[in-house]
């Protein structure tokens, strides 16, 4: 004989054939059994893509598990998995169980408050075009200018992190010679296109000196603006989305050492701006084994 | 009259109305566990592996799924794992699409896809509750 318990639905029969009519079927049919419930959150800073908390079960074997999430700025609260189908995975979060620990994570398919923008467009005094060229052709220096539109932040923002890669589509000089030349941002708070005035448009304080070898084809010449950056949106006047220009004198180049850049440009310009994204997770073990 | 059993935690009575208090009560319905399996399952690189169940009852059930997508990692559901454990570059992962992963009145359908070079045995375990899913 069969001992056990069993508890029809009000309605129902326990004799019932069909498991839905049963409240409880302990004759048959076990149940998950709950071992912890804890919370934990993970925050994601400025230039970082993915973060991790761990919290220990103890119970030296895989387990069953849920998870929920509530992001940051939100106030409802999601259960995981949470995964988009059909859009781009530009941020999710995740959960997995290991035999001693549940790990929650957070992820961004780029680093957290970082943008890329594509040069909108340039400026060169070589050609006098709209191309871009930086360094010397025989020995007459040539100088540049890149302009950026649609730059996304605010002017109480904090840029910690502000790059501008010049594309060398073409180069001219060897490796071991040097182009030489002086930075600038454009301080204006909506800089117009680049044209042969660019270079008088006023300048930032902030400026820096570069000294580098000759690229090779394919390679992005890194420009620190930061203090550029930063100088320009603190004007009065900045808005979000406005545009950003820089400009890039020649001075003391070895001969015969360029690189240029031809429409297409490829030039881009990535920004950081501080701050951190916080989720929090509720994690509820179970006692009941899915793997050794 | 209604049966029941009702059992409170500590320092809980069992008049208390807040489902919270309670270890077990026969009012609130439990999840009864139809049936459950692990598995392993060889998907070949690149390529996806479709996993089966053909679970007997009449109705849709409700289910829940593990799968091991990353050694000794066990994602739940139809999950992506974590950049540190492969995405988006070459991962293994049980397919979102609702047209590959579901359950109905006959099957449990769970695709795995593996997208790295090499062929991945996925260990996965499922429960099918004797409950609605639908």
């Amino acid at each position: 004989m069969t001992y056990g318990l069993k508890i029809a639905k009000p309605g129902k029969s326990v004799h019932s054939t069909d498991l839905r009519d049963l409240s409880v079927d302990l004759n048959t049919f076990s149940m998950f059994k709950l071992h912890s419930s804890s919370t934990s959150s993970v925050t994601i800073n400025a230039d970082e893509k993915e973060k991790s908390s761990s919290i220990s079960h103890g119970l030296g074997y895989v387990p069953a598990f849920l998870v929920y999430y509530k992001r940051q700025g939100e106030s409802v609260e999601r259960l995981l998995p949470d995964i988009p189908y059909g859009v781009d995975f530009d941020f999710y979060p995740w959960a997995y169980a290991t035999s001693s620990n549940i790990v929650v994570g957070y992820s961004f398919k780029d680093p957290y408050n970082r943008q890329i923008i594509g040069v909108a467009d340039a400026y060169n005094t070589f050609w006098g075009d709209s191309d871009f060229f930086l360094g010397r052709y025989g020995s007459s220096g040539n100088n540049s200018a890149v302009r950026f539109t649609g730059v996304n932040i605010a002017s109480g923002d904090t840029v910690t992190r502000a790059k501008v890669y010049l594309y060398a589509g073409n180069s001219g000089g060897s490796s071991s010679q040097h182009i030489k030349w002086d930075n600038y941002g454009v301080k204006e708070t909506n800089t117009s296109a680049c044209n042969s005035g660019v270079f008088g448009r006023t300048k930032t304080t902030a400026t820096s000196y570069q000294d580098r070898t000759v690229p090779n084809l394919g390679d992005y010449v890194e420009v620190d603006a930061v203090s550029m950056v930063n100088e320009i949106k603190g004007q009065g006047g900045w808005s979000s989305g406005n545009a950003m220009g820089f400009t890039f004198l020649e001075r003391g180049s070895d001969n015969d050492s360029w690189f240029s850049d031809s429409s297409p440009l490829y030039a881009t310009m990535e920004l950081t701006k501080s701050g951190s994204f916080t989720v929090q997770f509720r994690v509820i073990i179970f006692k009941d084994k899915i793997a050794d | 009259m209604t049966y029941g059993i009702k059992i409170a935690k500590t320092g809980k009575s069992i008049t208390s109305t807040d489902p919270r208090d309670y270890i077990f009560n026969s009012e609130y319905p439990t999840l009864k566990i139809y049936d459950e399996a692990p598995a392993s399952i060889n998907v070949n690189a690149g390529s996806s592996t479709v996993v089966s169940v053909e679970h007997g009852l009449s109705f849709v059930p409700m289910c829940w799924v593990f799968s091991e997508l990353s050694t000794g990692h066990f994602y739940c559901g139809v999950s992506i794992p974590s950049q540190a454990d492969g995405f988006p570059s070459a991962y293994v992962s049980i397919s979102p699409n609702p047209a590959e992963t579901y359950v109905d009145t006959t099957y449990l359908k769970i695709k795995i896809n593996n997208t790295t070079g090499s062929t991945k045995t996925v260990k996965i375990c499922y429960f099918i509750y004797g409950d609605d899913g639908l």
